[in-house]
């Protein structure tokens, strides 16, 4: 009588432990399909800062930070190279997303002005600048070179101030909290997700994994 | 034969879970508190609900409106986000931020005041 009810015990607990287990694992299974979906509906918006052809084999996204050192590091490190060997032979789209992750407004307007620039003129030398001195937003010399700009442009006037650029780069922020990204640089490369700077070798690999994919 | 009771519950038990998995519905939703991005004082309640089914469509929600958006991503929600900014900054939100660097502390270099007169000139298309 005991060991029957013992061997019941033990079948009770186990279809429990099993029914959860399932539950768990389809829980789990169910998350990073989300994820993943969330993941494939990046898609190139008018505002995003591009480097390469719209014909290249492969969409590098890039969520980028100027107020970020491995972020600056991977344009002043591992772009060049990248840019030599994929961009330029039309291999290789790199589509920089900015994002803010601060609620601080010299930031929030620097890169309201780069964008709008981007789109509306030549935003290299800014970009320049801020890999330099990414503290420079919050100097009054920068400040007065951003409202000459809005003075002399009324495309960038508009997009600055119509809310355009500040609507862009809200949708960046929610996007990038949205696939549970935790920090920048981060690369979106076929719907996979590397986070974190790579030096140039590591990242050629990584390009060249997702070209064969992409051509294969 | 209680051997064979247990395992028909536990057929049971990972079918209903089989099912859980495949029943997932074709629109998810996230809540996102847009509370940093508008400056809103902790009384207003800033959290909107953004909805998407991944295929064609996707709106926020905000004080029981739906604001539609173009795409299916929220980079395609321009308009919704506006709409919602206004409601915000009607119920007491600033809509603004505030720096934390003091600018009399930064010295520029001269490559990084020869880039920024590049800025002014280089910028805009004559």
């Amino acid at each position: 009588m005991v060991i029957v009810l013992k061997k019941k015990n033990f079948f009770i607990s186990l279809l429990i432990i099993v029914t959860s287990l399932f539950f768990v694992a389809g829980y789990y299974l169910y998350k990073k399909n989300q994820n993943i979906q969330y993941v494939k509906q990046i898609q190139p918006h008018e505002l995003d800062i591009v480097y390469g052809s719209d014909s290249a084999q492969l969409t590098v996204y890039l969520y980028f930070r100027y107020d970020c050192v491995y972020c600056r590091k991977f344009f002043t490190d591992a772009f060049p190279p990248l840019k030599k060997e994929f961009i330029d032979r039309g291999k290789v789209k790199l589509v920089v997303k900015l994002v803010n992750l601060t609620n601080e407004e010299p930031i929030q307007n620097s890169l309201k002005t780069i964008v709008c620039i981007h789109r509306f003129g030549n935003s290299e030398p800014l970009h320049q600048l801020l890999l330099l001195e990414p503290r420079v937003v919050y100097t009054p010399e920068f400040e007065n070179t951003t409202q000459e700009f809005i003075e002399k442009d009324e495309f960038v006037a508009e997009c600055m101030l119509s809310g355009l650029a500040d609507n862009y780069l809200l949708g960046n922020k929610l996007e990038f909290n949205r696939i549970k990204l935790t920090g920048t640089p981060t690369f979106v490369i076929n719907n996979h997700i590397y986070k974190g700077f790579k030096a140039y070798d590591s990242f050629k690999i990584v390009i060249e994994k997702e070209l064969s994919t992409v051509l294969r | 034969m209680k051997a064979t009771k247990y395992f028909f519950m536990l057929a049971l038990a990972v079918s209903i879970s089989f099912i859980s998995c495949e029943t997932e519905d074709t629109e998810s939703c996230d809540a996102e508190n847009l509370s940093d991005d508008f400056n809103c004082p902790t009384s207003v309640d800033a959290v909107a609900t953004f909805c998407s089914d991944g295929v064609n469509n996707s709106y926020y929600t905000f004080g029981g409106t739906d604001y539609q958006c173009t795409g299916v991503e929220a980079s395609t929600c321009d308009a919704a986000i506006q709409a919602i900014g206004a409601k915000l900054i009607e119920a007491g939100c600033s809509g603004k931020k505030s720096g934390s660097i003091d600018a009399a502390n930064i010295k520029l270099t001269a490559m990084a005041e020869k880039l920024l007169e590049e800025v002014r000139t280089k910028s805009l298309c004559q």
